[in-house]
């Protein structure tokens, strides 16, 4: 079988997947070699499947070359947590890890989870056995597997919030690696392993061709940017009970400049499925792709190529035939928006949950501006959960009014009690980006936020300080703060300059357009000024300004994925 | 070869046949051409230029640079190209090239790539550097090509590939085709390139002469510490990481021009100059204006010039305190004297300024310069081999730098060199030989390096002259510093000894980066199985770095080796190591 295969036509990481032993590597010498900070580069390519991503701090590169010192290197660490949702001890943990062994911050990421940066090789592996300790793993966080699924997070917009976020963990369980390699390299189990074939029975030993994205909605809110997944399921509710989801397949923003065989494209729906046919669905779907993806170049691997190359039909008829049956037919459903709602709001059930915006996902205490202490106090206080939300925000979710006072207090006292936040900057998305990201081409979450207060300045000469606006901003063009979603997007070319796509709308379902191409600031700022002004004098009533932009033909609308230009 | 009835003597003959073995036939046609340039000019014959022929234009070297692999991809299609039509084609990436190679090269086509603001791709910045700075060499005897990749979209297209074309026209390169730039959307262009610089470059002569000229210098002074040569700084670098509290300065001086060789293991002299702000203090204490004349062994100078550049003050010796004690006759001083004790406490971490404000005297300028004594040259194992870096000397140092009775005290020479020179500063230098810290004569003798800090030092040296002469294996370096992140001195020059085979194992102790405290004393008790095994095939074993810690450590660490893996007495062990040291397998270099 896999001996014929012809390994030099396919991408070299087929082969480092094929010669892994189902995930080892060479991953435990290359933790025990003493004179670097680095792991063997196929090593680098395996770590992702369990959860972590080697960098280097690109700020310090080219001393530390002078300086005949390699590289600064630390790895990312990335939790597996489906539908974001963790106990106030678990983000003790995470706090406590993030200050012993990471950079004293944590970063909540646009997939619902958390993400430590600065790890050195030497701690590893008691970052991962505090994780376990608290009932927390890093399987398939990255890597060429299903990633941490997603849902909608907010138990106050509806009962059945927890209803679906089961159904994000099932999906999540039964599509694991099956490999016990994680728990043997970091938690030193010897587990008794099954013959070969049965290692892994639904990836087999090449895994996919590309990293593989989930997530479940609830409409009116698609917060978690259900389009841009490979594989999206949208709750249809009737009589307040889940009757089913609508299929979403081939969405993915990843793209690359130069490259324009490469592009972001948005889901399309392919019909109706019931809730006990989820899992089901999920693996054939994922089946279709291990087994139909492009294994040879993986800049066009994701699932989105697959089903561009076949045909939308040809997908769905394929996966019917693995399920043994076909799709009903997709239900209507009608989506409001794709980001948060912060503030304060109560459930059915009398309890009370607050959405609160991090900027950037960052949680970190700066100066006076305490939130990570202030989010650590919480935990201390309450009983009920944190949810890590799609937008980078955290909700504080099913506490009693009494909690309600306490964590208002607490906020406070921390200098985090939220204020007024424009309506732009409520809808803002940054990736990591530099100083560790080593796909990153200019500056992104340690940017973004200046750049939004000066565009504030313009808002509010016009008035617009309160408009929602979704602006995101990615260092690169691969896509993982979903820029091509936002109404204003911006990615990254070079230090200092960036790509400004407009058009995006507010609820997520078309991407947005390429509008002027390597800009600076003061270019950003002075193309910017002119849209806006034009914006607050003619916008019809409730007029969005991504569909404003289309309307007065500031940019064309993207049909799709496959028009996309950068 | 064998060498029978020269006139040599028995180590002129070793290094002479250490020398020739393994050369290609290039490398012995270009020394015989070396060698002829030297006797012409020690023949009293006007000089020549060694002249050989060295080249044909039929091979080619590709050298790419890129971030993408997209620079790779087109040297590689080039590479099958002109192999098919029978070029001698050697495809490299612009870091796994040493740049100094390019003078002896004859057709070289350049692939490098753009990013960002101009900037070349990581792989290609040294490069970039080496062949738009002061060091790049005259190439009058080079052919070229340049492929830039780039992207219109960004304002500096193209820039990595115009700054090493113009360096090359400057360098007296002749370019065989003008320089090919290349926008995102390249695969046509390049084609049509690679099949024009293919006929061009069959057109060209199959073997036009390329000379090679190897300057020699007639006259050859002896540089001495009376005498020392003025070296150009090239380049300061502190190579410790910015979360140390060490400061080591990596330093690379010119020895052009001044014919001073010499080899891996020898120190290098340097005449450093005093802290100024510490001379200005006892300028001021003692309220002189500086301007006063003092006479000392040296000649006739101010006092100034002598206590910057002639007297040492950064530290105290037996004599100095002595001296000054008959002037002052403070019985305080007399206790410090009388006992030995005191007198260690107080040599350790004081200065001059310390001695005379401490204890006080009235004395003249000149009475001041007579109690003082000469400033001695500060001598630094040497970290480079001449076969690696040629006329260049490098060295490594560590900063010293404290701070007592709320002043900041620094050593004279570290200081000097951390503080005082830049690139193009002209520092007074001159080369101490020393024949007890050498390579073992044969290369089959394996080699265990054992330094901590700047201990490293001649180790560098001594790999770099195996690398040169491609000895590989059969090295052991063990080193220690106190953090992995920042003081893990030449760190990615150690990484590639290895990748390369030129260093078989190293063992690294970092003493701060866990609770307990591990030197290399701990890994050499670890590894003590295999260190035995190594001596028992003849190994070697070198000691450098600082005198009263680590290098009593290390002695006791082999001791303790040599009892439990050789079965020996306390007593045998020590005369074992006796044994060693006298058959030159145990070499130390402490300070």
């Amino acid at each position: 079988m896999s001996d014929n295969i012809n390994w030099s036509e396919l991408s070299e990481l087929e082969k480092i997947k094929y010669d892994s032993n189902y995930l080892r590597g060479t991953l435990v010498e290359s933790l025990a070699d003493p004179i670097t900070g680095s792991i063997a580069f196929a090593d680098t390519q395996i770590s992702k499947f369990h959860g972590m991503y080697q960098q280097f701090d690109r700020d310090l590169e080219k001393e530390r070359k002078r300086q005949k010192l390699e590289p600064a290197y630390s790895f990312l660490i990335r939790v597996r947590i489906p539908g974001g949702v963790v106990s106030p001890s678990q983000w003790l943990k995470m706090d406590s890890i993030s200050e012993q062994y990471a950079n004293h911050t944590l970063k909540l990421t646009t997939r619902q989870t958390f993400q430590l940066h600065g790890v050195i090789k030497t701690n590893l592996k008691k970052t991962i056995q505090a994780m376990d300790d608290s009932l927390m793993d890093t399987i398939a966080a990255c890597g060429d597997v299903n990633r941490n699924v997603m849902c909608h997070p907010n138990p106050a917009e509806s009962p059945l919030q927890a209803e679906m976020c089961d159904t994000a963990r099932r999906i999540s369980e039964h599509l694991l690696p099956s490999t016990t390699a994680y728990h043997e390299i970091w938690l030193d189990k010897k587990l008794i392993a099954d013959s070969k074939q049965d290692v892994e029975p639904i990836y087999g030993d090449r895994y996919l061709p590309r990293k593989f994205k989930i997530a479940v909605v609830l409409p009116p809110y698609n917060d978690c940017d259900v389009f841009s997944q490979d594989l999206g399921f949208i709750a249809i509710v009737e009589n307040g009970k889940i009757v089913g989801y609508n299929v979403t397949v081939g969405g993915g923003l990843g793209s690359t400049f130069g490259i324009p065989e490469a592009y972001p494209r948005l889901a399309d729906v392919i019909g109706f499925c019931l809730p006990e046919q989820v899992l089901e669905v999920s693996e054939k779907v994922l089946l279709v792709q291990k087994d139909n993806g492009n294994r040879q170049n993986r800049k066009l691997s994701r699932m989105k190529y697959t089903v561009d190359k076949h045909g939308l039909e040809w997908f769905k008829k394929e996966v019917e035939k693995y399920l043994g049956y076909e799709f009903q037919e997709a239900k209507p459903y009608v989506f409001t928006r794709n980001g948060d709602r912060l503030g304060w709001k109560k459930g059915t059930d009398s309890k009370w949950n607050l959405t609160l915006f991090i900027e950037g996902g960052r949680v970190a205490d700066k100066g006076d501006y305490k939130m990570k202490s202030a989010l650590r106090e919480v935990a201390q206080t309450i009983a009920g959960q944190f949810i890590l939300t799609g937008n980078q925000n955290v909700i504080i979710a099913n506490v009693t009014s009494e909690e309600k006072k306490k964590i208002s207090l607490i906020l406070k006292e921390n200098g985090v009690l939220p204020g007024e936040i424009s309506g732009l900057r409520q809808n803002s998305i940054a990736c990591v980006a530099l100083n560790t990201c080593g796909l990153a081409f200019a500056e992104a979450e340690r940017y973004l936020p200046s750049l939004i207060t000066k565009i504030e300045t313009i808002l509010d000469q016009h008035g617009l300080l309160k408009e929602e606006i979704v602006i995101r901003m990615t260092g690169c063009p691969n896509g993982c703060g979903r820029p091509y979603l936002a109404e204003i997007g911006f990615v990254g070319k070079s230090e200092g300059h960036y790509n400004l796509y407009l058009g995006g709308n507010f609820i997520g379902t078309r991407l947005n357009t390429l509008y002027k191409e390597t800009l600076t600031e003061d270019e950003i700022l002075a193309e910017l000024q002119p849209i806006i002004a034009d914006y607050a004098a003619n916008r019809t009533e409730g007029e969005k300004l991504g569909d404003f932009v289309i309307r007065k033909q500031y940019v064309k609308e993207t049909l799709k994925g496959s028009d996309f230009r950068h | 070869m064998t060498i029978q009835l020269s006139p040599l003597n028995e180590q002129q003959l070793g290094a002479l046949s250490g020398l020739s073995a393994g050369l290609n036939r290039e490398q012995l046609l270009w020394i015989n051409g070396y060698f002829q340039g030297l006797l012409a000019s020690t023949s009293g014959i006007q000089p020549v230029n060694a002249v050989v022929q060295t080249k044909s234009n039929k091979k080619l070297t590709i050298l790419y640079g890129t971030h993408t692999g997209r620079s790779k991809t087109i040297a590689g299609k080039l590479s099958v190209n002109l192999a098919s039509k029978g070029v001698e084609v050697n495809a490299i990436a612009l870091d796994e090239y040493k740049a100094r190679q390019l003078a002896s090269e004859a057709n070289v086509v350049f692939i490098v790539s753009t990013h960002g603001e101009g900037e070349p791709p990581a792989m290609a910045e040294d490069f970039h550097a080496f062949i738009t700075g002061k060091r790049s060499p005259k190439l009058p005897g080079l052919n070229y090509a340049v492929v830039a990749l780039g992207d219109k979209s960004y304002k500096l297209f193209c820039k990595t590939g115009i700054d090493i074309d113009l360096a090359l026209t400057h360098a007296g390169a002749q370019s065989i085709l003008p320089i090919l730039k290349l926008d995102v959307d390249f695969e046509e262009d390049v084609d049509r390139w690679i099949n024009q610089f293919a006929s061009v470059f069959a057109e060209t002569e199959a073997s036009s002469n390329v000379f090679e000229s190897v300057s020699t210098t007639a006259k050859v002074l002896e540089y001495t510490r009376r005498n020392p040569f003025q070296a150009t700084v090239l380049d300061k670098v502190k190579i410790t990481g910015r979360d140390s509290d060490k400061e080591v300065y990596h330093v690379e001086l010119s020895l052009e021009g001044s014919g001073i060789t010499y080899e891996p293991g020898d120190s290098v002299g340097i005449l450093a100059s005093n802290p100024p702000a510490l001379v200005d203090g006892i300028l001021r204490f003692k309220g002189f204006d500086g301007s006063e004349a003092v006479t000392i062994k040296e000649g006739e100078f101010s006092i100034k010039q002598a206590l910057l550049n002639y007297l040492e003050i950064t530290v105290l010796t037996r004599d100095v305190i002595q001296n000054y004690f008959e002037k002052t006759a403070d019985p305080k001083l007399q206790e410090v004297i009388e006992s030995e004790e005191k007198l260690d406490q107080y040599l350790y971490g004081h200065d001059v300024l310390d001695l005379l404000e401490e204890f006080q005297a009235e004395l003249t300028a000149q009475e001041l310069v007579q109690v003082l004594r000469s400033f001695p040259a500060r001598l630094y194992s040497i970290s480079s081999s001449q076969l690696a870096v040629g006329e260049e000397v490098h060295i490594t140092v560590s900063r010293v730098r404290y701070s007592r009775n709320g002043r900041e005290r620094s050593g004279a020479c570290s200081t000097y060199l951390a503080d005082q020179i830049e690139p193009d500063s002209l520092v007074p230098v001159f080369i101490e030989k020393n024949p007890a810290f050498k390579l073992p004569e044969s290369e089959e003798t394996p080699v265990i390096l054992v330094g901590a800090g700047t201990g490293v030092a001649p180790y560098r040296a001594f790999l770099q002259q195996r690398e040169a002469n491609n000895q590989k294996g059969k090295t052991w370096l063990f080193f220690g510093e106190r953090r992995f992140s920042s003081d893990f001195l030449y760190q990615i020059e150690w990484q590639k000894l290895i990748k390369d085979g030129y260093l078989e194992k190293i063992d690294v102790a970092f003493s701060r980066d866990q609770e307990q405290k591990i030197y290399v004393q701990h890994r050499l008790i670890e590894q003590q199985k295999e260190i035995f095994e190594w001596l028992k095939k003849g190994a070697s074993i070198y000691l450098c770095g600082d005198m009263k810690q680590m290098a009593r450590d290390v002695q006791k660490a082999l001791l303790q080796i040599f009892e439990t893996q050789g079965g020996m007495s306390e007593e045998s062990a020590i005369e074992f190591l006796k044994k060693l040291k006298k058959e030159k397998r145990f070499q130390t270099d402490v300070y």
